[in-house]
């Protein structure tokens, strides 16, 4: 698995964790992981690939990872 | 000085809690109801003559030495199996008694060798001791008759012999067999005149018996019967230093016995409050390693992997490293560089390894290898109850009624705590044995053992863990069984409801999810219910539970069960992580996470990254660092290009390996610290060479929270503890750090860290041990947790919803292989397979069903290929019922094995913890090596395995 594969697969597997919350919430939750635990590189690179591509992400990761985007570039 | 061997009170305590007071020789002692005239005695200083009675086991009366007169009593009572009384008046020394225990010693000593002098226990031998106490001076008898001289010794076990002419047959070692390690290995054979002690069958040895070496007989024997090797070779030692093991999370605490700077024998210590005087093979025996000429001592360095190592001296392989960091920093960038903590070293160690990456290389680029073992937990006992660790000391598992073991093999991985949760099964205390429940795809020895079968053992498809611990969830739910008194009073009565809600689905019920756990849902609800009623219900879990891609929701679902029980927050309940590592809580405790300080405090926390820059004088980075195996990616990318590794292995121990190596091999600076020139050292560039923990000052933290003093019994090797290397590569880089002795990083840790407050190595000394939290609220730490509510305020309920692992079987990959550990060796090995352990597991066997071998025309002792998505490697088959149709089992203590060269790259979704215990994986028959190759030493036995390690140099 590349890094990037491998941080995809990273967002997917936590949202499909959180996926019992709903999907607001669980996108919410996403999110909060990946500020918690992932240093700033891994969050740029997925932050990027969602506005190439993004199609490997789940529904739910695709949304974590566009709040992700935003909150970093308010930086919050 | 002459040996001082540990005190012994001759009886077990009493557990009463009402006292009484007698009067011995004159003197009152007030003790609790049930205790020995003996121990009452002893615990006044007068000590009794005796021979089969040590305070561990229960009184036997044997011997006829301890006998006293007792005011009003006829006869003279054996004063082991005499328990006090309110007003009763003893007499110890008489004329009546001092004939009758002459008589008795002369009748042992007319059949015993009378070599004292040349006697491997002479003066540590209790027989010469009662000699020279009831006076013997000589044996009307004579020594002609038929007696049992002159017999062949056992010295088949590699620690230990067992001399038959020197028995006295007071059973003391076959009674601490059977009660303090539960082995059950031995036997009093035959009667009378012809009794003696028995390993195993006749046809037996030490060695090829039940025996588990753990040590207890050697410890109980009162003459040279058992006896270490050690002694017989060196002599007496004549000083002790008590310190802690550096082996597994229980944290035995033993005496060094030395004769100067020579270790004689790791002896259990009796006050140690994780072991309670017991051991196992490990600690009690495998401590050879830290003399064995595979250790480096030297510091050496290189240019690149390809060139032979060059032995350098201290500056210059420090100036040398500190010159690359700089130099691979200003290149590459800030965060191009980290480290890895070792959960093998001291707090104080791994404190400044984290440290000296925050400060020194300025990023939060650290981690250690409770990533790949207990990260989960961290994660799981943090979010539900608000703390990252056990919720129990050792000592509670004597209350619990109910005990329930999942993704553990106690016997094996804990085996001294494994001897007390079973003493406690065996219910030889007088109360009713605890009930059992073990859920494990294995039929582990816990299940079946001398005088001991689970309750429940549930065998559940590798992978499935969230799935049946939610299936046990919807029993106590949906049946009734939940505790919602002790719900609304300590937890969150609406996460609690909608966690209620969503085990109470028919999704959920164990009828239903039994296609996919194998787990038979009339056993599953059985065990529910024993858990949910059967009185003080504990959780014990190891690996098995957190090496999963949903190791994290198994740790909160095994939290969700205890609340919902209302086994939390007194003795004989709780969630309680058998730890892996020494130090593995304790390198967790230290912030060797790239996301939290010590304390477990987000590095996004202003106030606690002020409190650390105040104190270090440097600005620590807010953004969480690299993980291990993100560490590893980045290296891959090109983005991350240095790490200083203290004592790990990652090459060998973390999953994946050709993606290790790969990463390895695109650093331009691995700086390794170890005792040896592990696997990883193939990629390294500086090697600095580590000492061992009988080269060390500092503490470990055990299991049980539980701080404990390491003490250094001889001079480091390599002429450096730990910690002093890291502090002068820290120097090397500018950070002019000058602590002078581990204690002093002690009351830095304890300035920073709001649970170690009132932890000190004073303190330490003191108390023996503290268990975290150590502060205002708990001055003398905190053996429970959660007693008068949950650390994080209101417990939380998680939902864990199962999702299955992305490790599928098919039709390439039709069986899951899973993994685990045996008692004899450690982990990766490096320590164990430098010592005799070897003498019992040589090499890593895989287990395999009846049913799968014969499908596939194998048979036991068969070489097979193991092969999986990842790799293959090649290993001897046991066949074995142990493990289920469709599972295959081994150990990776050996390098030959290399078992992670066959797992994958899947990992826990919130810590990245490697999902070791799942692989698909086929197994075929294999030619195996071949005779030359066997005789070929320097390839091994499995050439890929070497042919590997040659191409990466």
């Amino acid at each position: 698995m590349s890094t990037l594969d491998h941080l995809v697969y990273m967002a997917n597997q936590i949202a499909r964790n959180f996926g019992t919350l709903g999907d607001d919430a669980a996108a919410e939750a996403t999110v909060a992981h990946i500020l918690k635990y992932w240093d700033p590189r891994m969050k740029r690179r997925i932050v990027e690939y969602r506005a190439v591509d993004g199609e490997g992400l789940s529904d739910i990761a695709r949304q974590a990872v566009s709040i992700l985007s935003e909150k970093l570039a308010t930086n919050v | 000085m002459t040996y001082q061997p540990q005190n012994d009170l001759g009886t077990p305590p009493s557990r009463a809690t009402d006292f009484v007071t007698v009067t011995i020789d004159g003197r009152d002692v007030t003790v609790p109801a049930g205790t020995s005239v003996m121990r009452a005695a002893a615990m006044i200083d007068n000590n009794i003559p005796k021979l089969c009675a040590t305070d561990n086991i229960k009184s036997f009366g044997s011997c006829r030495l301890c006998l006293v007169e007792i005011d009003g009593r006829g006869g003279t009572p054996a004063s082991c199996t005499t328990p006090v009384e309110d007003g009763m008046v003893v007499k110890t020394q008489t004329p009546r008694l001092q004939k009758l225990r002459k008589g008795v010693m002369e009748l042992y000593i007319s059949d015993h060798p009378l070599d004292c002098l040349t006697c491997s226990a002479n003066g540590d031998c209790e027989l010469q001791d009662q000699a020279a106490n009831v006076g013997l001076r000589d044996v009307r008898y004579g020594y002609e008759g038929a007696n049992h001289l002159g017999e062949a010794k056992d010295t088949s076990n590699p620690y230990f012999d067992f001399d038959p002419s020197k028995c006295i047959a007071c059973s003391r070692c076959v009674r601490a067999c059977d009660e303090v390690q539960g082995t059950f290995a031995l036997t009093m054979d035959g009667r009378g005149f012809a009794s003696k002690i028995s390993a195993g069958l006749d046809s037996d040895d030490f060695l090829t018996s039940e025996c588990v070496s753990c040590g207890a007989c050697v410890e109980a024997c009162p003459t040279a019967t058992l006896q270490e090797k050690a002694v017989r070779e060196i002599g007496m030692p004549d000083r002790t230093e008590i310190t802690t093991c550096a082996y597994c999370g229980v944290g035995c605490t033993f005496r060094a016995e030395m004769r100067g700077e020579q270790l004689v024998r790791m002896v259990p210590w009796k006050d140690g409050k994780a072991n309670r005087g017991h051991s196992c093979v490990k600690g009690r025996f495998a401590w050879g390693y830290a003399n064995h000429q595979d250790r480096i001592t030297k510091p050496m360095i290189r240019s690149s992997i390809d060139q032979p190592w060059r032995e350098v001296g201290w500056d210059e392989a420090f100036a040398y490293a500190a010159s690359e960091i700089k130099r691979i920093q200003t290149r590459y960038g800030r965060l191009s560089v980290g480290g890895i903590t070792s959960s093998r070293c001291t707090n104080e160690e791994t404190f400044l390894v984290q440290k000296l990456i925050r400060a020194g290389f300025g990023n939060n680029n650290v981690d250690t290898c409770a990533r790949v073992c207990h990260s989960p937990t961290g994660y799981g006992l943090n979010t539900t109850f608000g703390t990252s660790a056990g919720t129990q000391d050792f000592d509670s598992v004597e209350d619990s009624d109910v005990i329930l073991v999942i993704g553990a093999n106690p016997t094996d991985g804990h085996p001294v705590f494994a001897s007390r949760m079973k003493k406690r099964l065996r219910g030889i205390d007088g109360r009713a044995p605890a009930r059992l429940i073990v859920i494990d795809p294995r039929r582990i020895d816990l299940v079946k053992s001398p005088h001991i079968q689970a309750d429940h053992h549930l065998p559940l498809q590798p992978g499935t863990n969230v799935a049946v611990l939610t299936a046990m969830a919807h029993v106590i739910v949906t049946e009734g069984l939940a505790d919602e008194a002790f719900i609304r009073e300590r937890c969150d009565w609406d996460e609690y409801s909608e966690w209620a809600a969503f085990v109470s689905d028919i999704r959920h019920a164990p009828e239903t999810l039994e296609p996919v756990t194998r787990v038979p849902a009339n056993d599953l609800r059985a065990a529910a219910w024993l858990f949910a009623t059967g009185g003080n219900a504990a959780i014990y879990y190891g690996l098995g539970v957190t090496e999963h891609s949903q190791g994290s929701s198994t740790v909160m679902a095994i939290a969700n069960l205890a609340m919902a029980t209302g086994n939390i927050g007194r003795r004989g309940v709780g969630v309680n992580p058998l730890r892996g590592q020494n130090n593995v809580q304790g390198a967790c405790d230290m912030g060797s996470f790239p996301h939290e300080l010590s304390g477990y405090r987000h590095v996004s926390d202003a106030a606690t990254r002020a409190l650390f820059e105040t104190e270090w004088g440097v600005p620590i980075d807010a953004e969480p660092g690299l993980r291990i195996p993100n560490m590893l990616d980045a290296a891959v990318d090109g983005e991350f290009k240095a790490l200083y590794v203290q004592g790990e292995d990652i090459l060998q121990s973390d999953p994946n390996t050709k993606h290790v190596s790969a990463g390895l091999a695109a650093m331009e600076c691995v700086i390794v610290q170890d005792l040896f020139l592990n696997e990883t050292a193939n990629y390294a560039h500086i090697f600095l060479p580590g000492s061992t923990f009988l080269e060390k000052n500092g503490t470990f933290t055990n299991a049980e929270r539980r701080i404990q003093l390491v003490n250094k019994v001889m001079t480091p090797m390599n002429g450096l503890e730990d910690w002093e290397v890291t502090q002068r590569l820290a120097n090397a880089m500018g950070l002019a750090w000058d602590y002078r002795h581990p204690s002093e990083i002690m009351d830095e840790i304890a300035r920073l860290t709001p649970t170690f407050a009132g932890v000190s190595f004073a303190r330490l000394h003191e108390e023996g041990s503290l268990q975290w939290p150590v502060n205002d609220a708990a001055p003398d730490g905190s053996p429970i947790m959660h007693v008068d509510g949950f650390e994080r305020g209101k417990g939380r309920f998680v939902v864990t919803d199962y999702v299955p692992t992305d490790e599928k079987t098919g039709p390439r990959f039709p069986l899951l292989l899973t993994t685990g550990r045996i008692l004899s060796h450690y982990n990766v090995g490096a320590q164990t397979r430098r010592t005799d352990n070897t003498a019992w597991h040589p090499e890593d066997l895989l287990e395999m069903h009846p049913t799968d071998a014969e499908n596939r025309g194998l048979k036991n002792g068969d070489w097979t290929r193991l092969s999986s998505r990842s790799g293959e490697t090649t290993l001897r088959l046991t066949v074995t019922n142990r493990v289920a149709p469709g599972v295959v089992y081994t150990t990776f203590h050996h390098p030959a094995t290399q078992a992670n060269v066959v797992t994958t790259d899947f990992s826990d979704w919130a810590t990245n913890c490697p999902e070791y215990k799942v692989t698909a994986v086929q197994v075929a028959a294999s030619n195996g090596p071949t005779d030359w190759q066997e005789g070929y030493e320097q390839l091994s036995e499995q050439s890929r395995r070497i042919d590997a390690v040659q191409a990466a140099e």
